[in-house]
């Protein structure tokens, strides 16, 4: 009779350690990780993505940006010259001034004052005032020619573009 | 004194002024003739590491052997202003329109450079220091 008894407790234990002994689930951890989702890191290369951007037509990217600013200056040969050349000289010289204005105009910009002065209903004096300063590096003569005491030259600015919109582009 | 300085002068220039010059430019026109023109080449009273200066441009004139660079280069200035205009030029323009007529002046002027003179390929090369 003992043995039965002693066998129903040990059985009786034996299923209270197997069942009754489950643990149950953090409830914290499983709120941060419902709260977390999952991140993924994957590297792309910028190339890539540009060449897509392209292929989809969502960007326009120019695969040459040089900016090409183009002016041509005039010079007149003064009267009073000794020789024909020094007059051609000294018309080269007012002709590439001439191209450095206006080379200096498109980038720089001017700055123009007007004033029209009115007496008795009517125009009494007009006088504007243009004027323009800068500083042109690397342009280039790459034409000239010289008629009827008529210097031109022609004068190229070639200029990256991102360069272009640092330092002009406003 | 005034003779011992003149020749302290000239010993400095011939040890120091070798190959290395200023160059700076102004020109001013009005209405687009040429009005006033300075042009200065100089020796420089400095010396300079020759590696600092840059190529620059080549002036396509054989120097002949007895001639000196300083009247090569007064001798071929044309060639030598065509070469610094890339280089850096300022230019202030002047334009007043009135009823009676106008007036434009242009101000031209090549910033002082320091530059020197070698004849390697027979050529003169000239670097600047930027």
């Amino acid at each position: 009779m003992n043995r039965w008894i002693i066998t129903l407790f040990v059985g009786m234990g034996m299923l209270l350690l197997f069942s009754g002994c489950t643990t149950q689930p953090d409830a914290k951890a499983e709120a941060k990780t419902k709260q977390e989702p999952k991140v993924i890191v994957q590297k792309v290369n910028k190339e890539d993505i540009r060449k897509v951007l392209q292929e989809e037509k969502l960007i326009y990217l120019n695969n040459n940006p040089d900016r090409v600013f183009a002016v041509n200056g005039e010079g007149i040969a003064p009267q009073n010259t000794v020789s024909p050349a020094q007059a051609m000289a000294l018309a080269k010289r007012a002709a590439v001034a001439d191209a450095y204005r206006q080379m200096a105009e498109k980038l720089y910009g001017v700055q123009i004052n007007a004033k029209d002065t009115i007496k008795n209903a009517a125009l009494y004096d007009s006088r504007i005032v243009s004027q323009v300063n800068g500083v042109v590096k690397d342009a280039t003569i790459t034409e000239h020619t010289f008629k009827d005491g008529l210097f031109v030259v022609r004068m190229e600015l070639k200029m990256n573009g991102n360069r272009w919109k640092e330092i002009f582009a406003y | 004194m005034e003779r011992n300085l003149c020749l302290l002068i000239l010993f400095t220039c011939s040890i120091f002024a070798s190959e290395s010059f200023w160059f700076s430019y102004k020109v001013a026109t009005d209405n687009r003739q040429v009005v006033f023109e300075e042009r200065n080449i100089s020796p420089q009273m400095q010396t300079i590491d020759a590696k600092k200066y840059k190529f620059f441009c080549k002036i396509d004139v054989k120097k002949k052997n007895t001639q000196s660079i300083e009247h090569f280069l007064n001798e071929n200035f044309d060639k030598l202003l065509d070469c610094f205009y890339p280089m850096s030029s300022k230019v202030t323009n002047y334009t007043l329109i009135e009823t009676k007529g106008m007036l434009e002046r242009t101000v031209l002027t090549i910033i002082p450079t320091k530059f020197t003179v070698d004849f390697k390929d027979d050529f003169a090369n000239i670097n600047i220091l930027r």
